[in-house]
């Protein structure tokens, strides 16, 4: 019996070891759908390069197809980036300002 | 003069005051919030199209007083006081929000025996400052009652007592300290290149080329501008803590706090596309931060167990497609952006109550622990499942029109990209909100499942029953606000 | 004088910012952070003074026994001295729900640490 007992906690164990994976939790559906959205946004974003330059758009989509593929639990990645920790938010957050500020002043030094 | 212009603003501020004295004295706090609460909604009706000038400074009227070495000149037109306009969109958002506000206050009344005056004070406060942020004209006036507003979102989470709320409030205070100083110091070089603060004053140098149209002032003005944009509307890199903050309060904060987020993405989208639209990737800028919006915060609400966290990135989400309809900035694409954020007012704010009830009755939101809800109120999830078809956008509801204005003006500008992507995003959304509800309602019931309440406030029920009785009217008769927002958004242009 | 007033202050307005960022973003302790969040509104408050300034400036009073002219040529920019005015009051509040809440925090976790309180502990 005491076999039996070892045998379910450690099941339990696993179980909730799993479960803090997005891939392998109860939501399956929601990491799929996810996954999809994210590999489709990225081509589309892309392909929304051709009002730049039509070969470069090609030679993109083409690229980030492939390297979507190849690291392709995307969602998960994506998610993982998405915590709610302040580190994580704030390095985004200033990111951001930086490359605004940056791209805007440069970029517009030469219109 | 119009006084019913500032009374908009002073109402709110007088009964924020009157509930916070009265705290206490439930009864009396009931009365004098509904009481003051269905006035607003019930003034933005009422009061008729006009400007109000501050201290009586208007720049028509002033000229005849000025020394004649002034008359003629640049300073002899701008404005000395603070300027509040309102026309017909504005009317339209106020009464909308004062809507919700005044339900989610009801809903809070019927689950609560003792209310709090503080609470409710932080309420008022900040419907208060989204009004005048709203009718202002005045891009510093903006900052500082965004400023309160930002404030009294904290203080709905901190009085809403669930877990984690302190941490949740302190990180968005930190983020909101960069975010906030960040846009008074885009307004400080606007200042500096203009000597203004005033929209109109602004747009009338610019157009008339008093100062470069690309100094250095106004071009680093308008990238810290766009930033305390993303901060005070909720888009990417500011999406996790914004939705943070909406799944920490309670259903009916987090229904009052969504609706301040957008008119305040509304209020900084508008003065931002009024003041620099010349400037070339204008509309670029803010295409990219419109897709990250409804990519991650789509994709993240997808991989979420959490209802109110999801219902919470999907509001996220929507606010991408208003963004969207901004940065492809044609006429149609900027009123439907207009008419998805006054759908979005509405929808989300129905389901976070609706979807709420639930918390109200289980005290859990993890949609792993709950099922088989249907069984105690088949009404409300019906109604619950009608405003997600609304979200995800189904006809005949509002979601539907604003969606297909969206998709349309995307179409005709060219972008078919952006049309694709926002229909899959919508078809995500519907997934999303399906599968949840199917986890909350349909499953068989876990057994070991408790119950706090056992029955749902027929107040709560009322509320939604409102709420998209409102989308409904706005899915079958859209021209109601579609006549002011395309006059309005050819106005812009 | 080896550098104008106003150019001075810009410079230390700047650097106050980037000293508030660096500490809001990368100093560990939340009183310290808040300090920095301090240092970012101070700056960013000395900046708008800034913009007001005028070298041999009056205060913008209009009083008995000047001129129009004289006083339009002379007297410092009042507008961002207002607005100053209630962005401090703005910043004080802030910072006052912000030690308000560290307040709360450390007696809920008994640390400071920001990565422990408001880490991806959950």
């Amino acid at each position: 019996m005491s076999f039996y007992r070892k045998f379910l906690s450690s099941v339990k164990d696993l179980k909730s070891n799993l479960s803090k994976d997005p891939t392998t939790m109860d939501n399956v559906s929601g990491a799929i759908a996810a996954e999809f959205l994210i590999f489709v946004s990225l081509i589309l974003a892309a392909l929304f390069l051709r009002h730049i330059n039509a070969i470069a758009s090609i030679v993109v989509v083409i690229l980030a197809a492939v390297l979507a593929f190849t690291n392709m639990p995307l969602a998960s990645k994506v998610k993982s980036e998405q915590s709610d920790s302040l580190e994580k938010m704030s390095f985004y957050i200033i990111i951001t300002l930086g490359v605004l500020v940056a791209l805007i002043y440069w970029g517009l030094k030469y219109v | 003069m119009n006084y019913l212009i500032p009374l908009l603003v002073v109402i709110p501020i007088l009964s924020a005051l009157i509930v916070n004295i009265f705290d206490g004295k439930d009864k009396t706090v009931k009365a004098i919030s509904l009481v003051l609460g269905i006035l607003v909604p019930i003034i933005a009706i009422c009061a008729t199209v006009g400007v109000q000038y501050f201290g009586g400074h208007n720049p028509s009227l002033l000229t005849s007083s000025l020394p004649a070495n002034l008359v003629n000149t640049l300073v002899a037109g701008y404005n000395t006081g603070i300027v509040y306009a309102f026309a017909n969109i504005e009317r339209i958002f106020i009464f909308l929000m004062g809507i919700v506000a005044f339900l989610a206050i009801l809903t809070y009344f019927s689950e609560k025996k003792e209310v709090s005056g503080p609470y409710l004070y932080l309420i008022f406060m900040g419907l208060a400052s989204v009004i005048a942020l709203l009718l202002s004209e005045d891009i510093f006036n903006m900052y500082v009652f965004f400023e309160i507003t930002a404030l009294t979102q904290v203080g709905i989470i901190v009085a809403s007592s669930t877990e984690d709320n302190y941490e949740i409030a302190l990180k968005y205070l930190i983020l909101g300290a960069i975010g906030g100083p960040m846009l008074l110091l885009g307004i400080g070089f606007i200042l500096g290149t203009i000597g203004s603060v005033n929209i109109a004053d602004i747009i009338f140098v610019i157009s008339n080329k008093f100062v470069q149209p690309y100094s250095p002032g106004l071009v680093i003005g308008f990238a810290l501008i766009l930033f305390g944009w993303l901060y005070s509307a909720g888009l990417p890199p500011f999406h996790t803590i914004k939705s943070a903050v909406y799944s920490k309060a309670r259903p009916n904060g987090s229904a009052i706090l969504q609706g301040f987020s957008v008119l305040c993405m509304l209020a900084f989208g508008i003065a931002m596309y009024k003041i620099f639209a010349y400037i070339p990737y204008f509309n670029t800028a803010i295409i990219v931060f419109a897709i990250l919006a409804m990519v991650l915060g789509v994709a993240m609400s997808a991989m979420e167990v959490d209802f109110r966290r999801m219902i919470a990135f999907l509001a996220v989400g929507e606010l991408g497609f208003i963004a969207l309809g901004f940065g492809i900035g044609t006429q149609m694409s900027i009123a439907a952006a207009l008419f998805q954020a006054a759908n979005e007012i509405v929808i989300t704010a129905m389901l976070f109550i609706g979807f709420g009830s639930v918390y109200y009755l289980t005290n859990t939101s993890d949609t792993r622990k709950l099922g088989g809800l249907i069984g105690i109120d088949s009404k409300m999830a019906i109604m619950v499942l009608l405003g997600g078809w609304a979200l995800a956008g189904v006809p005949p509801f509002n979601g539907f029109q604003s969606k297909l204005m969206l998709v349309q003006a995307a179409l005709d500008a060219g972008y078919t990209e952006l049309a694709i992507l926002a229909i899959i995003v919508s078809v995500v959304i519907f997934f999303t909100f399906v599968k949840a509800f199917h986890n909350v309602y349909l499953q068989p019931k876990p057994s070991e499942l408790k119950f706090v309440h056992d029955k749902i406030p027929k107040v709560t029920v009322f509320a939604v029953a409102i709420l998209l009785i409102i989308c409904l009217v706005l899915g079958i008769c859209p021209n109601i606000v579609t006549d002011v927002f395309i006059p309005f958004a050819g106005g812009l242009i | 004088m080896v550098m104008d007033i106003q150019l001075a202050s810009l410079f230390a307005s700047g650097a106050l910012i980037v000293i508030g960022l660096f500490a809001a973003i990368f100093i560990d302790n939340i009183i310290k952070k808040v300090i920095g969040i301090a240092f970012i509104e101070e700056g960013v408050n000395l900046f708008l003074i800034c913009l007001g300034y005028k070298a041999g400036g009056v205060v913008p009073i209009y009083l008995p026994g000047m001129t129009a002219d004289w006083f339009a040529a002379n007297s410092a920019y009042p507008l961002p001295q207002a607005l100053v005015l209630t962005s401090i009051v703005i910043g004080a509040s802030t910072l006052a729900v912000m030690l308000a809440l560290a307040m709360v925090l450390y007696r809920k976790h008994g640390t400071l640490s920001t990565k422990e309180i408001l880490g991806d502990e959950k």
